[in-house]
């Protein structure tokens, strides 16, 4: 089934959010773009060495950003990431994290469809 | 309004901090916990209204309202915090660690500019107290510096002050209260005076 581009990204929740400020928008969208590589770095060097407080926080700023962006499903998925570090169930983490990236890996080319 | 944002997620941080922005709010913006707690400690002059995020690396929004409240008792702010909405049971904990009020992150425009309003209301009754507080002081002071013994010469009716000088009556009280005097001349006076005019009169038309 293919994803619904709504939660992917809704744009017009996005529009929203930012009081249809175009400059604050694209300004959100370019600290996300710079900040995401670096924070699932983060996500994975905290699972190699099973440092439960690193991920969670990671987890917990990624899911903070995405919810900002109405990014639900990334959103949704750094939060069933945050619940296994916060558990400590690391050994659910990969997993967790494998779907994370994969929503990540949806949202970033329409992110980069806006910053353009 | 000065409005103090704390959140460590720049994305947040911006948003948050530019919606308020655009309402003409004066932001200032705190990367991390102890940062918001130094600038509220640099403002208890002022009344602040604070939003913090509860997870920030050193301090947490919720110790940051704990020290605010512990250390500055008497300082005029209003701390409101952001949580996730999974965090949501953490409210209570939050409200009772001295947090006013508290929102979901990530926040509905209508919904903050509506529970910042009634920050706005709570900050500006408080001032008003205070300065209500602060005029009974002072007239509870004028009233004090009133008692007591007052040193009065029985002939000229001048008042020795604190300071050993002799004031008229009047200027004595008038230095130590709201009162201010009009002058007149009361009618026993004015019958003694009218008697001395004529006394005055008839000697200088015996002479």
């Amino acid at each position: 089934m293919a994803p619904d581009p709504l939660a992917i990204l809704d744009v017009a929740a996005l529009e929203r959010q930012t009081g249809g400020d175009a400059g604050l928008r694209s300004e959100i969208v370019r600290m996300f773009l710079e900040d995401c590589p670096q924070r699932l770095d983060a996500m994975g060097g905290a699972i190699a060495v099973g440092d439960a407080a690193a991920l969670t926080s990671a987890a917990h700023t990624l899911k903070g950003s995405a919810a900002y962006l109405k990014a639900a499903t990334v959103r949704e998925r750094a939060a069933e990431l945050e619940g296994c570090a916060r558990e400590g169930k690391l050994a659910d983490a990969p997993v967790a994290f494998n779907r994370l990236r994969e929503a990540v890996d949806e949202l970033l080319p329409e992110l980069q469809k806006l910053s353009r | 309004m000065k409005i103090l944002v704390a959140d460590d997620d720049r994305i947040a941080a911006t948003v948050l901090a530019q919606t308020l922005r655009q309402w003409e709010f004066d932001v200032t913006v705190a990367a991390d916990g102890a940062e918001a707690l130094r600038h509220l400690q640099s403002v208890t002059a002022a009344p602040t209204l604070a939003i913090l995020d509860w997870m920030m690396p050193q301090l947490e929004g919720a110790d940051v309202c704990r020290r605010v409240r512990l250390e500055m008792p008497w300082a005029n702010m209003y701390l409101m915090l952001l949580t996730s909405l999974e965090s949501k049971d953490r409210v209570i904990a939050g409200l009772e660690a001295g947090a006013d009020d508290y929102l979901i992150k990530p926040f509905d425009p209508d919904e903050l500019r509506a529970r910042i309003n009634v920050g706005i209301r709570v900050l500006t009754l408080q001032e008003r107290l205070a300065e209500r507080v602060n005029q009974l002081q002072d007239a509870l002071t004028n009233v004090k510096q009133l008692h007591g013994l007052l040193p009065i010469c029985s002939y000229c009716k001048r008042i020795r002050g604190d300071d050993q000088y002799w004031t008229a009556v009047e200027s004595y009280i008038a230095e130590r209260s709201d009162a201010q005097f009009s002058h007149g001349i009361c009618p026993p006076c004015a019958s003694e005076l009218e008697r001395e005019i004529e006394k005055h009169k008839h000697r200088r038309q015996r002479d």
